[in-house]
């Protein structure tokens, strides 16, 4: 699934983000990554959905190498991954039930099956109510929920979560990574990035904490060590 | 089949939702095109005028009195033998006395005491070049040839004419370059409109995996539609710019030779067409690339 041998990043600015890093998640786990502002985390998503290059070591995501694949590779990998992020960035002149088929027919899905699958995550999320409205009108927690179905919808092998929660009142966060943790127990691996001390502690899950872009923690069940 | 229905859907539904930039790139395209056919079309009926009369710019040689008709006349097959000649006619020196006699007219009794015996001009050829760019070296030629007494040619009118062809073409070429340029740009930056405005679905499409095709596909629509409409409409507002200008310049300037337009309709829509279509996608294409590296 996923597999991070001394994985070093360094942008062109000279920055260190990621030193030596090593990850190993595998198939149907759920895994919380921690860490300060600044710590390497969202440069840990991007080179995982391949935003940007390890400078030195070896990123595999789903038997892709990132390092060493063609550019023209890079859309396979990201159809095996789903990604949610914090701002939920939908399309907000398109209805939820949209937004969601938008991300099928990207990768070219056929009309039925897309007049199938929508409503089945739409119900998987709680939003078949919804399906018709606009996301401006819905609240943080629900816009969050259609970025989820989005991210589902093409029927990844893992998702990613960068900060999902960041947005969202403790009520709804608490919602949200029990939908994860649903989302998990039928098969999909997550990996979610936050820095919510009290919702890592809530979940008890494995938790590998990342400090100036190193692991400097990594226990199944574990806690946040602040 | 099912996502060339899409990207054609797309391309249209991007023409729409930025209705005014389509159309203003539509008319400043189709303002591109008229400029640079217009000055293509009056390159092409000036260098028909200067190449007529550059054909029309005779090379009149005479030929030595010591030589009888009979020898003259047989200079023909050296001078036939010199490359660049296009045409040759020989002029016998009775029949010239004869045409000067109908010119003079009334005052042709100048020439009474004149007759064979004692005609005063000489046999002489009466040639037209291939190439007139090449005058000086042909007439060089023809001195060397043994008989020959004098050449005329008006070589100063001919190497103008040549000028005037050269430096024009160079202007038109330069137009047609600049104006070019300027279709892609304006063409670019409307389609850049189209993509920014997008640029929120477009990194969702890149994250959710979409191939850089399937993105550029809709805007390559755009631009080429753009682009064939501006050129269609471009001809018909050619032709009838066109035809009102020759009906103005046959009026003004008897002699310039205009091509009528039926004769280059199907060039000018060839050329309109394909250049629109090209400017469109071109336009396209530089604008997408920067908006793909996510």
């Amino acid at each position: 699934m996923i597999r991070m041998n001394d994985v070093t990043m360094v942008y062109d600015n000279g920055t260190r983000a990621v030193n030596k890093a090593n990850l190993r998640v595998d198939e149907g786990e759920f895994v919380f990554l921690v860490g300060a502002s600044g710590s390497g985390k969202t440069t840990i998503i991007k080179l995982l959905t391949a935003e940007v290059r390890p400078t030195e070591g070896r990123v595999l995501v789903n038997n892709y190498n990132v390092g060493e694949m063609k550019k023209r590779q890079i859309p396979y990998l990201r159809r095996t991954l789903g990604v949610v992020y914090q701002d939920f960035r939908l399309i907000n002149n398109k209805t939820v039930y949209e937004n969601v088929a938008f991300a099928m027919r990207t990768i070219g899905a056929k009309a039925k099956a897309i007049k199938e699958r929508v409503p089945y995550v739409l119900d998987l999320v709680g939003l078949t109510e919804k399906a018709q409205e606009k996301p401006m009108n819905l609240s943080g927690g629900e816009q969050q929920r259609v970025a989820i179905a989005r991210a589902l919808v093409n029927n990844p092998r893992l998702i990613i979560a960068d900060e999902p929660t960041g947005n969202l009142d403790p009520a709804r966060s608490l919602e949200l990574m029990t939908l994860f943790e649903k989302i998990n127990e039928l098969g999909t691996t997550v990996l979610i990035v936050t820095h919510e001390k009290g919702l890592v502690d809530e979940f008890e899950k494995r938790v590998v904490m990342i400090d100036k872009g190193e692991v400097i923690s990594d226990q199944t069940g574990g806690y946040y060590q602040v | 089949m099912r996502k060339f229905g899409y990207y054609w859907k797309e391309g249209f539904r991007n023409i729409f939702k930025h209705g005014f930039m389509s159309l203003a790139a539509v008319l400043i395209m189709i303002a591109c095109l008229i400029l640079t056919g217009t000055v293509s079309l009056l390159a092409y009926n000036i260098d028909l005028s200067i190449r007529d009369l550059q054909q029309s710019s005779e090379i009149v040689v005479f030929i030595d009195e010591e030589l009888t008709t009979r020898e003259a006349k047989a200079l023909g097959s050296q001078f036939e033998r010199i490359g660049n000649i296009a045409t040759i006619d020989f002029e016998d020196r009775d029949v010239a006395l004869e045409k000067y006699r109908e010119d003079l007219g009334e005052d042709a009794e100048i020439l009474d005491s004149y007759d064979s015996s004692n005609n005063p001009l000489r046999n002489s050829f009466i040639f037209t070049l291939a190439d007139p760019a090449q005058a000086e070296q042909t007439i060089a030629e023809i001195e060397a040839v043994d008989g020959v007494a004098n050449v005329r040619a008006d070589e100063a009118v001919i190497s103008k004419l040549v000028q005037v062809q050269r430096v024009f073409n160079i202007v038109a070429l330069a137009m047609v370059v600049g104006l070019a340029v300027i279709s892609v740009f304006i063409i670019a930056n409307t389609v850049k409109l189209g993509m920014f405005a997008r640029r929120e679905e477009i990194s969702i499409q890149k994250m959710v995996g979409a191939t850089n095709w399937f993105i550029r596909w809709p805007f390559v629509i755009e631009g080429m539609v753009l682009g064939l409409l501006a050129g269609a409409l471009a001809f018909f507002a050619e032709w009838g710019l066109y035809t009102e200008l020759a009906r103005i310049a046959g009026g003004v300037i008897p002699y310039f030779q205009i091509a009528p337009f039926e004769s280059l309709r199907w060039l000018v829509l060839s050329v309109f067409l394909g250049a629109s279509v090209l400017f469109g996608i071109g336009g396209s294409v530089t604008s997408i690339r920067k908006f793909m590296d996510v």
